[in-house]
This record gives C-alpha cells, sequence and structure tokens, in this order.
C-alpha cells in the first residue's frame, strides 16, 4: 500500500532526525500499552497464587507452572459442574460453524441476487436487511426467548445457531454485495449467452472469484460468534452455553477463593481461536472491518 | 408456469432471508415496542395500558444511573478512541518499515470477545495486586487505585477497558482513510511548500469528514450495545453504580421479571440508535446506490 | 447463418424512451455496425437482440422467426463484449468451453470445436493461461474462440476495440474483417467510432437519441448523409457545414453563405436536390475537407481566401482550420504544403460532392 502511492512524509525522508526518534519512541510506548495486558494474563496463568498474591503483576512468573491450564481447561467449576472449559469449548465450536457457514452462504446468494438479477423495490429490500445490523440486540431479546422456548429449541446449540445466523446475514449481505458490485454485469451477460441459468452462474462462476471476500466473512462471522456473550447468556440459561458465558462464570464466581490464575488460563483459553485467526489472516480482518464504513 | 418459476428465482432465494430479517428483527422490534406498553412482568401481557411503564422508567434511579453512565462512557470512550486512533493512524502513515506488525499489535484486542478483555482489565486493574500494587512496589507507598469497587469511578474502567479494545479498529479506518485520498493533491500541496504538519491538519484531515463519521457512528452503536464488558468487569456494580441501559434491560427482563419495564428500556435504546444510525444509513445508500 | 429483422421496436426506460420505432432488416450474412454518440441507444438496441433486455414494442425476429421471448440461449447468437467478460477464474480452456458445457455436448465434439477455433485466432499458446495472464489483445482474442466456438447463427459485438491501444485497435479491426469474411455469418456490430464503421461495415446504420438517422453502404452515407447529424458524425475531420440562403438568379439556385465577406455565391446547378428550397430558405451547405483544397479548377467550385488558424500535420497531409467569417473550415493540403499560421491563403472549395440541408429540421434538401 505504500510502495505507489505518493506520501508527503516519505519525501520529507526517513533519515533519523529528532522527530524521527520521537516518532519511535511513541509508537514504541504504545506497543507496551497494547501488549501489557496480554503479557500479564500470560504470566499470571503461569504462576502459583502465593506468587501472584506475594508478587508484582508485571513479572515474569518464578514459579512457571501449567497447573492454571490444566484446571481451567478440565476441572474449573462453571456453576454447579467442575468439569472445566473443555465441554464449553465444543459447545462453541458446534454453535459457530453451522453458523459461519450458513449465513455466509446465505449472504454470498442474496448479495449475488441483489446486485445481479436488479428488480424493483431490490433497494429497499436491501436496506431493510442492513438496518438489522444496526439495531441493539436488546430490542429482540425478549421476543426471541419466548420464540425458542416456543420451538423447543431454549437452551439448545441449535437455537443458538438459529440466532446468529438470523443476526447475522444482515452483515454477511452487506460484505457480498458490496463486493459483487465491483464484478462486471457484461460477465453475467457473457454467461447467460452461453446457456448459464440463475444456480449455475452463481455456482460456477462468481463462487470461484468469490474467494477473498469469503474470507473475509468468514472471519469476521467467526469472530463475532464465537465472541458473542449477550445472546449465548440470554437463550442458554440452564443448557448448552458458549465458552464465554462460561468464562463469566468462572471470572465472576462468587464462592471460595480467587484462583486469578484460573482465570487467566481460562480468558486465553476462550481467546486463542479468534486470537489464533486474527495473527494468521489479520489483514483479511481488517479489509473486513473496513470494507463498509471506510468511504464515507 | 416453469419458465415463471425460473425467473422468479433470484426473488425466490432472497425470500427466506428477507422474511427472516421481517420477522426477526421487525416484528420482533415491534413486539418488544407493544410490551413496552403493557403491564408484563414475568409473562407478557397483551392488554394495551399505555405509557406506564415509561412512566415507571423514568422515576427509577437506577434508570437515570444507567443513562448517566451511557452519556459519561459514550463521550469518553468516543472520544479517546477517535483521538487515539487518529493519532496512530497519523504516526503510522510516516512511512515506517514494521507498519504491518505494529498494525497488527494495536489491532489485535478486537479480535478478542468483550469478556476475555473485560477479564484481563479486571485483573489489572484488581485494587489490591494490580495497577496499584505495581506502581507502589516503585516506591509510591500511598498510591491507590480501587476504581474497580469505587462506584464513583467504576464507570471510567469499562472506558479504560473499552477504549484499549477498540481504539485499533478506530486507527485502521482511518489510516484507510488517510491512504484514500488522491495522491494528487497532498503532492500540489507538497510543491507548494506546505509542511507536513499544514499538509495534515489543512488538507488531509479535512478531507476524511466522511471517515469520521463512520467512525462515530460504529463506536456510538458499540456504546450504546455495551452489555458483556460491563458485565464482566463490575457486573453492573457496585450496585448498580456502572449499570448501562443494556445491562439494566438484562436485569429488568431476565432477572427481575419486569420484562414490560425491560422492554421499555429496549424501545428507549432502539429509539437512540435509530435517530444517529437511519440519517446516515440513508444518505449513504443514496450515494452507493447509484450504481 | 440467419436473418435478422428489427420491427417498430421501441424501449422505454420508466417512460424515458431510449429507442422509438426502429426498423431494420439485416441480410443473412451481412455485416451491419450501429454507430452513433454514447447514449444514442445503441448498446440497447444489441441487448434487446440478445434477449438480455426487452423490448417495451416491437418484435424482433431471426431467421423470420419472432423471438421476443425467446431467452438467448435458444437464440443461437454469440456476443463479444467490451470488457471481454471472460470468466476470471477458468484457464482460456474453460472460458471458450464453457458455452458448450453447459449446454452439455460430448467431450469429443467439445474439443472438435475447440481446435477449429484456436488455430483460426492463433490462440494455442494461451489455453493453460487464465485472463489475468493475458494481454489486452489477447483476451479479445479468446472472447472471440468463446463467441465462434459455438458456430452461432449471429454475432454480436458490443464496442469489442474500444479497451485497446490505437494499433491494437487497428490489427484487430483487420482480424474481425478476415474472419467475417472467411465464416460470413451476419454479424451486428455497435461502436462509436465512425472509423471502425466505415471500415468494418457492408452497412452503417447510424443512430441518434433513439433512432435510425440513415442506413445504408459506408461510401453512400459518406457521399450523401441524410442529415446534419449523420453528415457531421462519419467523416474525420468532421464535414464543414456553412449557414447561408438559398438565392434564385436568373432561374439558377444559388447559396449565398454568411460568412463571406464578400457574400459569395456558390453555384448549385448539378447539386441533385431532392426537394425544392424556396427562394431566401435558410440552409447549411456541408462540404468535405478534402474538397478545400489549394487553388484547382474543377467544374464546380468556388475560389476564396481563408485566413489559417491552426494546422495539424498527420504525415499524410496536413488538415488546416481556416477562419471563414463566422465559421471554422477545415481543409486537407498536401503535406509538402506550407500554411502558417496567419496566413490569408486562396482556396478552392470544390462543390463536386457537397450537401445542403435545411437549417430548420436539418433534413438533406
Amino acid at each position: 500500500m505504500t510502495e505507489s502511492r505518493f506520501s508527503a512524509a516519505g519525501a520529507a525522508g526517513t533519515r533519523m532526525t529528532f522527530g524521527r526518534w520521537l516518532l519511535f519512541a511513541v509508537l514504541g510506548l504504545f506497543v507496551l500499552v497494547y501488549l501489557m495486558p496480554l503479557y500479564v494474563m500470560v504470566g499470571t496463568s503461569l504462576k502459583d497464587l502465593e506468587e501472584i498474591r506475594s508478587g508484582s503483576m508485571l513479572s515474569w512468573p518464578e514459579t512457571l507452572t501449567i497447573a492454571p491450564w490444566i484446571k481451567a481447561w478440565g476441572s474449573a467449576c462453571v456453576g454447579i459442574q467442575c468439569e472445566g472449559l473443555k465441554g464449553y469449548f465444543w459447545i462453541s465450536v458446534q454453535i459457530t460453524v453451522p453458523a459461519v457457514a450458513i449465513s455466509t452462504l446465505l449472504g454470498a446468494v442474496n448479495g449475488y441476487v441483489l446486485t445481479k438479477w436488479r428488480f424493483r423495490f431490490d433497494n429497499i429490500i436491501f436496506a431493510l436487511m442492513l438496518f438489522g445490523c444496526f439495531i441493539p440486540f436488546q430490542v429482540v431479546l425478549l421476543p426471541m426467548a419466548r420464540l425458542l422456548g416456543m420451538l423447543g429449541l431454549s437452551g439448545t446449540i441449535s437455537g443458538l445457531v438459529l440466532v446468529h445466523i438470523v443476526y447475522g446475514i444482515g452483515f454477511t449481505t452487506l460484505f457480498f454485495r458490496n463486493f459483487y458490485i465491483g464484478v462486471p454485469n457484461e460477465l453475467v451477460k457473457a454467461a447467460t449467452i452461453d446457456g448459464a441459468g440463475f444456480l449455475t452462474i452463481f455456482i460456477r462462476i462468481m463462487l470461484p472469484l468469490s474467494i477473498p471476500i469469503i474470507v473475509v466473512t468468514v472471519i469476521w462471522q467467526f469472530t463475532q460468534i464465537w465472541n458473542d456473550f449477550l445472546f449465548g447468556v440470554s437463550f442458554s440459561a440452564g443448557g448448552a452455553q458458549p465458552i464465554t458465558v462460561a468464562l463469566n462464570n468462572i471470572v465472576n464466581s462468587s464462592t471460595g477463593v480467587k484462583e486469578y490464575n484460573l482465570d487467566m488460563a481460562s480468558a486465553i483459553i476462550a481467546g486463542l481461536p479468534t486470537l489464533i485467526v486474527y495473527v494468521f489472516a489479520g489483514r483479511y480482518f481488517v479489509r473486513g472491518l473496513t470494507s463498509g464504513s471506510v468511504k464515507g | 408456469m416453469f419458465r415463471w418459476l425460473q425467473s422468479q428465482l433470484p426473488k425466490i432465494v432472497l425470500a427466506p432471508s428477507f422474511a427472516a430479517v421481517i420477522v426477526f428483527v421487525y416484528g420482533f422490534i415491534g413486539w418488544t415496542a407493544y410490551v413496552s406498553f403493557t403491564r408484563s412482568k414475568l409473562l407478557p401481557r397483551y392488554q394495551f395500558e399505555g405509557l406506564l411503564q415509561y412512566r415507571k422508567l423514568w422515576q427509577m434511579d437506577r434508570w437515570y444511573v444507567a443513562l448517566d453512565n451511557l452519556l459519561v462512557f459514550s463521550v469518553l470512550f468516543i472520544l479517546f478512541c477517535m483521538v487515539l486512533g487518529l493519532l496512530l493512524a497519523v504516526l503510522l502513515d510516516q512511512r515506517i518499515r514494521v507498519e504491518g506488525a505494529l498494525r497488527t499489535i494495536y489491532l489485535y484486542p478486537m479480535a478478542l470477545s468483550f469478556i476475555v478483555t473485560g477479564t484481563a482489565w479486571k485483573w489489572l486493574l484488581n485494587p489490591g495486586l494490580g495497577v496499584q500494587k505495581v506502581v507502589r512496589g516503585f516506591g509510591f507507598e500511598n498510591f491507590e487505585f480501587d476504581w474497580l469497587v469505587d462506584p464513583e469511578m467504576a464507570i471510567y474502567t469499562i472506558v479504560i477497558a473499552g477504549v484499549w479494545q477498540s481504539s485499533g479498529f478506530v486507527m485502521a479506518m482511518f489510516l484507510a482513510g488517510l491512504r484514500s485520498i488522491d495522491d494528487e493533491i497532498i503532492k500540489a500541496a507538497y510543491i507548494d511548500g506546505a509542511s507536513l504538519p499544514r499538509i495534515y491538519f489543512g488538507i488531509i484531515i479535512p478531507s476524511m469528514r466522511p471517515v469520521f463519521l463512520s467512525a462515530f457512528i460504529v463506536l456510538a452503536h458499540l456504546a450504546i450495545k455495551s452489555f458483556d464488558l460491563i458485565i464482566v468487569l463490575t457486573r453492573g456494580g457496585p450496585g448498580y453504580a456502572t449499570d448501562m441501559p443494556a445491562t439494566f434491560m438484562y436485569a429488568m427482563a431476565f432477572s427481575r421479571g419486569r420484562i414490560g419495564l425491560a422492554a421499555a428500556s429496549a424501545t428507549i435504546m432502539m429509539v437512540t440508535v435509530i435517530a444517529i444510525v437511519v440519517p446516515y444509513l440513508y444518505s449513504e445508500l443514496r450515494n452507493k446506490g447509484n450504481d | 447463418m440467419a436473418s435478422l429483422t428489427i420491427r417498430n421496436l421501441s424501449k422505454q426506460f420508466d417512460s424515458t424512451p431510449v429507442l422509438e420505432n426502429i426498423d431494420l432488416e439485416i441480410e443473412d450474412g451481412e455485416f451491419l455496425v450501429l454507430v452513433g454518440p454514447s447514449g444514442c441507444g445503441k448498446s440497447t438496441l444489441l441487448n434487446i437482440m440478445a434477449g438480455l433486455e426487452t423490448a417495451t414494442e416491437g418484435d424482433v425476429l431471426i431467421g423470420g422467426t419472432v423471438v421476443n421471448d425467446v431467452h438467448p440461449k435458444d437464440r443461437d447468437i454469440a456476443m463479444v463484449f467490451q470488457s471481454y467478460a471472460l470468466y476470471p477464474t477458468m484457464t482460456v480452456r474453460k472460458n471458450i468451453t464453457f458455452g458448450l458445457r453447459v449446454r452439455k455436448m460430448p467431450q469429443q465434439e467439445i474439443d472438435q470445436a475447440l481446435d477449429n477455433v484456436v488455430d483460426l485466432l492463433k490462440i494455442r499458446a494461451l489455453l493453460e493461461r487464465k485472463p489475468s495472464q493475458l494481454s489486452g489483445g489477447q483476451r479479445q482474442r479468446v472472447a472471440m474462440g468463446r463467441a465462434l466456438v459455438r458456430s452461432p447463427s449471429i454475432f454480436l459485438f458490443d464496442e469489442p476495440l474500444s479497451n485497446l491501444d490505437a494499433k491494437l485497435r487497428a490489427e484487430m479491426r483487420i482480424e474481425i474483417k478476415r474472419l467475417h469474411h472467411r465464416l460470413a455469418t451476419t454479424a451486428v456490430y455497435v461502436t462509436h467510432d465512425q472509423i471502425e464503421a466505415m471500415n468494418l461495415a457492408s452497412r452503417i446504420a447510424v443512430l441518434e437519441s433513439g433512432r435510425v438517422q440513415q442506413i445504408g453502404v459506408p461510401q453512400y452515407l459518406y457521399d450523401h448523409p441524410d442529415n446534419i447529424f449523420v453528415a457531421g458524425f462519419i467523416g474525420s475531420p468532421a464535414m464543414n457545414l456553412l449557414p447561408g440562403t438559398v438565392v434564385k438568379r436568373d432561374g439558377r439556385m444559388l447559396f449565398q453563405s454568411d460568412d463571406s465577406a464578400a457574400k459569395e455565391i456558390f453555384p448549385l446547378e448539378h447539386y441533385k436536390f431532392r426537394a425544392h428550397p424556396e427562394e431566401h430558405a435558410r440552409v447549411v451547405l456541408g462540404i468535405r475537407p478534402e474538397y478545400v483544397t489549394l487553388p484547382d479548377s474543377g467544374k464546380q467550385h468556388v475560389d476564396t481566401n481563408l485566413l489559417v488558424e491552426a494546422i495539424e500535420s498527420n504525415g499524410f497531409d496536413k488538415h488546416v482550420t481556416f477562419r471563414y467569417g463566422e465559421s471554422e473550415v477545415t481543409g486537407r493540403l498536401p503535406s509538402h504544403s506550407n500554411p502558417t499560421v496567419g496566413q490569408n491563403m486562396r482556396m478552392t472549395l470544390d462543390l463536386s460532392y457537397a450537401s445542403l440541408f435545411d437549417e430548420q429540421t436539418g433534413n438533406r434538401i
């Protein structure tokens, strides 16, 4: 991005002047600010409770134990059960994978329809769907809870999958629609003349060239759904709870001794999947975040 | 007949998603709004009762606390995120070789759940063993940092955690916005002899107004929805000192069994968001819709 | 092979008329070029022929059968687009054979068809590449390959050369002409470039504001434009248009130019009138630049002084812009002549292929 573009800064030179040193100093300071919590989390999770109480949170662990991690995974107490996070991790997986897959697929085909098969009022329909992204979810919690109850999906994984799909469609459709607008309509015309129909064009032509936006959408949806707490805590009472809810339970449990190392280990376990996705596919993530919102 | 079906296929394919949105978004909003006009407590009652829930709402101290917190939080959160985001974006725009790595570091908090972030900061700001202990360790014996349990100051801890989490995103938006400005305008200014700060303040930043607006909308939206962070950091406490409309609504709906009241608070949240977002969306779609 | 007929066709987009009462008879094997400025409706007409859009009124007939409701894929047509519209994720081979594979043609036949086309267009070496790895000219060939491979009855071209640079455009033009000569398939070609039109067409149809202004063989349109629009559109540099009045002296019809200080009279005896104008009728005289020459005595001419304002050399000749009263007149001078800006030159205006238009209606008189 910086290569071909003229930068006034670049023209001004990148010699190590005082201004340049100051720049690096400030940037470095912020690196510390952003990394510090992560460092403290990791450090604390590897200490035993004695060291935590007596030492400073910034110090590197002397005891260096992985016991908190083992406990977090296998035997930490979430509510009344003490089986650790592994079950909840698996529940989150079972919720996230189908919800991401289905909402992405729906977004793709919706975006395709809205850009390549225009019809009357399609702009209004899109606007109505887009609006769904912006509502505060508090306004749907009550009726959704009732509906899930009526359908027998309360506290089930399927119930949460349904919720995440429904409220993910707005975003995924937005992503794909904005992407497909950039795909020339002549491609569809050529395929039509070649004899391809609606679905054939989608499967054999649009999907193969959608890889960039599919990646962005999947990463976005995965992050949103895995990290969700509101829907998780509202609709899973007594039933299948995602890992974010379990984490909150561990951290805010009012019984017993506060095991800070356990809390930290649990938090890292809960946050690791999205963090790993981010580290390896971060630039697609950034593209996803700024795709709809940048050019005002 | 078959031909007709074929030609309607696009609409048929779109229909389930559209129907889902109609029911689960607009239908539900309608239901919630309606319930806010009833006497519903633990179970919904569908007799229209007028504005009684709203009147109750505005008589509750806890609601005022929630609104006040929302205001304080929103202003500080948006302000600090924008300033920090802009600062970092401008700094990163200065042709730095390790820009990619830095961007990754500033942005990674966005990848975390608010629960994870909240957990981390809950520990960092722990009254006995967190920041307070560290600073005391540096020699400042009397340093106190118990904001987390102080009813007056707890809200600011949420600001800190929120800004840490979201400023990277704002930075990414601004950086992209900075870079999307037409090269040639900058070249012209440079040839005209404008200094670097002048170029930034006089040309680049003013032409980023749309991006500022987008960032504002996103941040405002995040602020109003704040729920996860509060629940894990303070649980709305001490007492309900850090309550916000989102946590208020949840408490009323699921702990207190006063769903009419919860619906009223949710409706008010909804209306606030609409008032901010709809004008923005309308102008956006008008510009992009002309393809 | 098939004929294509457009009968009384009109098209409106939300009550804005885009095409009005179009009638075209395209013979089997013809190469018809639809030419006109941007927005004249030519691409819309092409899309309607292809079946990608429907007409508001009127009929499209292919081979004598009304095809208004027939899906593009059943019309036995092929289309080449301005942006090539190659499927970006497929190889050249897959791009070309896509239509055949969709129709579930047997593999052997597909291979055979591909073979024929590939050597014709000299793209065999490109078969395994993806569009992003091809140059503009190569992409256009592949796009044509995709159209050719199905041996359709009608080819539709939508400004296929507009994205190429001048040199490539000239090469591809010859290529297309050669292909048409070889295959003799009916073709409809849309372009805004009148040079392409003149070069490729067996007949040209000039469109403007949704109407056919004139249709005929290129040379005829060039020599006998039906109205001012066609006169100004066909031919480069554009025809000179001089306003004036018709006068009658001693029974002869004459043109009195507004521009000439001396109020020069242009004799019109040898002009083939279509209608008889009144005395003092306001008209416009059209003279092509190649008929504005250095002094020459031909049969029908007027000599006059023109002031040189600008000179453009293209190596072959010089296009000189003159001032003539209120008007500008362009002339063509031999390349080795030496006009200078500001010079007053004596020039001959040869009236052999002049055109006369009614000032009000723009139509040829």
